[in-house]
């Protein structure tokens, strides 16, 4: 599978400290602008710079996104606008921003939540139910609560 | 900066006052202050009611990505996912899963 990330997932994954596992069993895309979100401050924050250092070293992969006036004309800005721009065939979309999965839906476009990420791992084999458990515990405090419970039922119910 | 010029009701001039009397700053510092507190309590609002996305919510705020999941979370927001939204992304995710088996 091929994830475009978006800032807001992408930091929640790596606080969580399930980046790691999504990028050795997914390959994951992110455009300019939210690397340019992800790592700023990465003297600062550890998370910035560990996601910097992914980038370094190629496990995440920065893609520059063909302009789209549909995309522009709906209204979208930032890097919100370049995931939209960077989705084609076999893409899929992760982000935990309600507004934008409006959009999303309303454009037909399936999406993933972080939390959802870390369900795929477990039902893939990349990760056992107890590593799961764990992700979706760091994850729960920057997640609501129905994205939680939703995923840690998936997880409870996986045999 | 541009010049506003606006009416305010005595009370909330009186408040002003307060503000710049006990910061000891002048009144349009204090006004600038106060509007500034209104727009993050704003962006925190709609990011909650799912008017804005988190980029909109940060540049309303005038705050950097991981300052706004900072203040959102100071005022106990997790997140906005709907539970609606939850259930697409797992039926979403089991489509993955049932191409990658079918690929295999």
């Amino acid at each position: 599978m091929r994830l475009v990330i978006d800032s807001d997932s992408l930091i929640k994954l790596t606080k969580a400290g399930a980046k790691e596992k999504v990028l050795s069993n997914i390959e994951v895309y992110i455009p300019p602008m939210v690397m340019s979100e992800t790592t700023q401050h990465k003297d600062k924050f550890i998370d910035a710079f560990t996601i910097h250092e992914n980038i370094e070293k190629g496990f995440l992969k920065v893609k520059n996104p063909s302009h789209s006036s549909f995309v522009k004309s709906l209204g979208i800005k930032g890097g919100e606008a370049q995931v939209l721009m960077l989705h084609e065939t076999n893409f899929a979309i992760s982000s935990d921003d309600a507004k934008f999965l409006n959009i999303l839906e309303n454009l037909n476009i399936p999406y993933l939540t972080p939390a959802s990420v870390i369900v795929f791992l477990l039902k893939k084999g990349a990760i056992s139910s107890d590593e799961s458990r764990k992700f979706l515990e760091n994850l729960k405090e920057f997640i609501s609560d129905e994205e939680f419970h939703l995923a840690m039922d998936e997880v409870e119910n996986d045999n | 900066m541009i010049t506003k010029t606006i009416r305010l009701p005595e009370d909330i001039s009186e408040r002003i006052s307060y503000r710049a009397k006990k910061e000891d700053i002048d009144e349009s510092v204090a006004i600038r202050q106060l509007i500034k507190l209104g727009l993050r309590e704003y962006a925190v609002n709609l990011y909650r009611e799912k008017k804005a996305t988190l980029r909109e919510a940060c540049e309303l705020a005038d705050v950097s990505l991981r300052e706004m999941l900072e203040l959102l979370m100071e005022h106990g927001i997790k997140g906005n996912v709907t539970m609606k939204q939850q259930q697409r992304s797992l039926e979403y995710m089991e489509s993955l899963l049932e191409e990658e088996t079918l690929n295999l």
